[in-house]
């Protein structure tokens, strides 16, 4: 699983060049594929350095990831939008669960040093705490157009309609607000939705309107998924703390379900993404058309940081899980 | 001819809606005596009432004699790059429009999305602009500022240098270069943080990014800063900006000849290590990313050959600036600029408006009406702001409106909303007339493109 790594870095090291016109991160990307590199393929090197170098690798990958987010009004899953107070909250929640994918192979099959331990209660502890910390929302409201106020066009059950777009901060938890950011998720997209109408149509695009309302409508569905798969990696750090106490293989059921979610959750945005952008590029979509290559690097970008935690997981099991 | 060719161009290109803004071209060209003129600002420098144990006065003992020295003064934006864009033009930030610099992210990009409110926009006059029309030649210096590129509009030459030791050298040069007609010289110094903090080794969470943890969870993330070394720190620095500012207001007053006015104060404010003024919640330590008395009054301070000695305690804001010089050069304020200047007799009713991400502000009398309607990472151009801003006073959230009696509560200890709810519903009137008229984003200026980008910035905090 090592090579994985390697080969990891290989990707991140040619993708950092073949993009860095795209982004004044460049640099980042390369030293992080070249270390992946030599944590993957240099001979002799313990595997727990091997994990370590491939955690903080993920997690530098994350950090570049969310910090270089930017606003994107074509179809595509925005999980790294800020719903709460800040961008740190998500981060620090994905950053746990790449722990919690990075630890809980071996956890969950009753191993663990004490390194691997401590780092599968970090990330439970920043997955569970991420839902109770409480945070300001800001909830998007769709009203009748008024004259003098901010309107957009909004797609509403197939139709363009006029709405004038306010927004109000509201206290509360994730937990607690997550049938509100689900709704409000909705009304983002139809605004979007709206806008991409509204544009192809002063550009005198005719075509490609039932594409792009097959593309919101994916995209609306899969936020929903993403969203809740976020809430299910409580359900997963939970079980990666019963695995830290109870020091005993979990059933295999257990343990797929676990991966499982967290994959989806993870990989689910940057895959959807990439497909989004796929489709509306072969439909001949002109939003689709804006910047690809930035695109791409933020989805890359994060399978890259998935794939890396998830090798490193992979590292800990022969040793720690006896397994391979 | 050609001046007043340029003059009927300007008249026209003053933006605004036709009827509102009725512009009254200059119709003279150079005055024979038109004075030098200075524009000194230091960014993160607040007034001492409010505790900096000397900072204010050393920057002032700093400067030369004699001067009018405004004591009640505001900028417009507790961001330094707002605040000086407004200076500039003598517009409220929205009216430019101007947002503030996003905080994070991928910048390229992002700056790019907001081109139209990233800097200030051609049809918009700069003080350097209008003195460009009179004859005047300018320079505008920036020691580590960021964002100066976009607020250089209308100057003959900018200058960008890292260090503040490295001003005096780029006015002397210019200064040397352009020795004929009138010049006008202005200097921003920063840190690169929006502070005059550079220098020292204060410990601090990196400012904008972390600075929430700082005040939720005290017992994990609270940074213990010695009290009396932050103040140290921050009069050290202003100390440093008055020994700049010293040297180059020597420079601009050194003809023989000419007469110089020197205008010297500061872009915005901060809140050190007090806790105060926004509700429940705490302050972050070491901050100027909430609309605070601290972090927008600012010391000012005008030196001139007929400058009587005299303290003015009249509210006044930084759109003052542009007029004053204007007024000093005798050349006529463009449409769209809202202030007055500073050195006419100072208007009863005078009073200071600021806004910044959620939040609006306005110093009438001893008091500050505060407005904050919890749009977290918002910029103040969203409409909603206004929005909420009209919403009746019964139907808004009682923390929407915080009141303070700055002369006797300086560090906003205490609202006083429940106890004058006469004077807030007055001073809110105000707050409407300026929040939808003079410092109203320009019609059309939002599109729903536009709209959505603002909404959807990444932007880790208020700008």
């Amino acid at each position: 699983m090592s090579r994985l790594l390697g080969l990891t870095g290989i990707i991140a090291a040619v993708s950092g060049i073949a993009l860095g016109l795209e982004t004044s991160r460049m640099p980042m990307i390369v030293a992080g594929g070249v270390v992946a590199v030599v944590l993957g393929f240099a001979p002799g090197l313990d595997r727990r350095i091997r994990t370590a170098g491939a955690v903080l690798l993920a997690l530098m990958a994350l950090y570049l990831r969310y910090t270089g987010h930017s606003a994107t009004p074509y179809p595509a899953v925005d999980w790294i939008r800020p719903r709460g107070m800040d961008v740190w909250p998500g981060l620090l929640q994905a950053s746990g669960m790449l722990l919690l994918l990075v630890a809980s192979p071996a956890v969950l099959l009753g191993a663990g040093g004490r390194w691997l331990r401590t780092c599968a209660c970090a990330g439970a502890l920043l997955v569970i705490a991420y839902w109770f910390f409480p945070q300001h929302f800001v909830i998007d409201e769709l009203g009748a157009a008024v004259e003098g106020r901010a309107t957009m066009p909004v797609v509403e059950e197939g139709r363009i309609v006029s709405r004038s777009w306010g927004r109000a901060g509201v206290p509360g938890t994730p937990i607690a607000m997550l049938p509100q950011v689900l709704d409000n998720e909705a009304r983002l997209a139809a605004i979007a939705h709206g806008m991409g109408h509204e544009a192809a149509r002063l550009a005198g695009e005719t075509a490609g309107g039932t594409l792009r309302a097959t593309l919101w409508g994916a995209q609306r569905a899969l936020t929903v998924v993403v969203l809740l798969a976020g809430v299910l990696s409580m359900a997963v750090a939970a079980l990666v703390v019963l695995g830290l106490l109870w020091r005993r293989r979990m059933p295999r059921a257990a343990r797929v379900g676990a991966q499982a979610v967290l994959v989806v959750a993870l990989v689910g945005p940057p895959v959807a993404n990439l497909s989004l952008r796929i489709a509306g590029l072969a439909g001949g979509l002109s939003e689709a058309q804006d910047a690809p290559l930035f695109s791409l690097m933020l989805s890359g970008g994060m399978l890259g940081c998935v794939l890396v935690a998830w090798a490193a997981g992979q590292v800990m099991i022969p040793q720690e899980g006896g397994e391979e | 001819m050609p001046v007043l060719f340029l003059l009927a161009a300007l008249s026209l290109g003053c933006g605004g809606t036709a009827d509102t803004e009725v512009t009254a071209p200059a119709s003279e060209p150079a005055q024979a005596g038109a004075p030098d003129l200075g524009l000194l600002l230091v960014a993160g420098l607040r007034t001492d009432s409010q505790g900096t144990d000397g900072a204010e006065a050393a920057f002032r003992s700093g400067l030369p004699q004699p001067r009018v020295v405004f004591e009640q003064f505001y900028s417009q934006s507790p961001a330094p790059f707002s605040s000086v864009g407004s200076i500039l033009t003598g517009r409220y930030p929205g009216a430019i429009p101007l947002c503030n610099r996003l905080l994070s992210g991928e910048h390229k990009k992002t700056e790019a999305q907001q081109a139209w409110c990233a800097r200030i926009p051609e049809g918009v006059h700069t003080v350097a602009g209008v003195l460009g029309l009179y004859g005047y030649r300018s320079l505008l210096v920036s020691a580590n500022f960021p964002g100066a590129d976009a607020l250089a509009s209308g100057f003959t030459d900018h200058r960008a240098v890292q260090g503040w030791t490295q001003v005096q050298a780029a006015v002397d040069s210019w200064w040397a270069a352009n020795p004929d007609g009138p010049r006008l010289v202005v200097v921003v110094l920063g840190d690169g943080a929006d502070t005059v903090l550079g220098e020292s080794s204060l410990k601090r969470f990196p400012e904008h990014r972390l600075q929430w943890l700082e005040t939720v969870t005290p017992d994990v993330a609270r940074v213990e800063v010695d009290p009396q070394e932050v103040r140290k720190a921050y009069t050290a620095g202003a100390a440093q900006a008055a020994s700049v500012f010293s040297g180059v207001a020597r420079r601009i007053r050194s003809h023989a000849t000419r007469p110089s006015w020197v205008v010297v104060g500061s872009t915005s404010g901060m809140s050190l290590d007090e806790r105060t003024g926004f509700g429940d919640a705490p302050v972050p330590l070491l901050t100027d990313n909430i609309l605070l008395d601290r972090t927008i009054r600012v010391p000012l301070a005008i030196i001139g050959p007929e400058a009587a000695p005299q303290v003015v305690s009249t509210p006044a804001q930084g759109i003052d600036i542009m007029p004053t010089l204007a007024a000093l050069a005798g050349a006529v304020v463009p449409a769209g600029a809202a202030g007055v200047d500073l050195l006419a007799p100072p208007q009863p009713a005078q009073v200071a408006y600021s806004e910044f991400g959620d939040m609006i502000a306005l110093r009438q009398g001893d008091h500050l009406l505060v407005f904050r309607c919890s749009l977290h990472n918002s910029t103040a151009l969203d409409p909603t702001v206004t929005e909420q801003l009209l919403a009746p006073l019964k139907t808004v959230p009682v923390g929407h409106y915080a009141l303070y009696n700055i002369r006797l509560d300086p560090m906003q200890e205490k609202n006083l909303r429940h106890l004058d709810l006469e004077r807030v519903a007055a001073m809110r009137a105000r707050m409407v007339a300026i929040r939808t008229g003079a410092a109203a984003v320009p019609e059309g200026a939002i599109t729903p493109k536009r709209l959505w980008a603002l909404r959807m910035a990444p932007s880790e905090g208020y700008w």
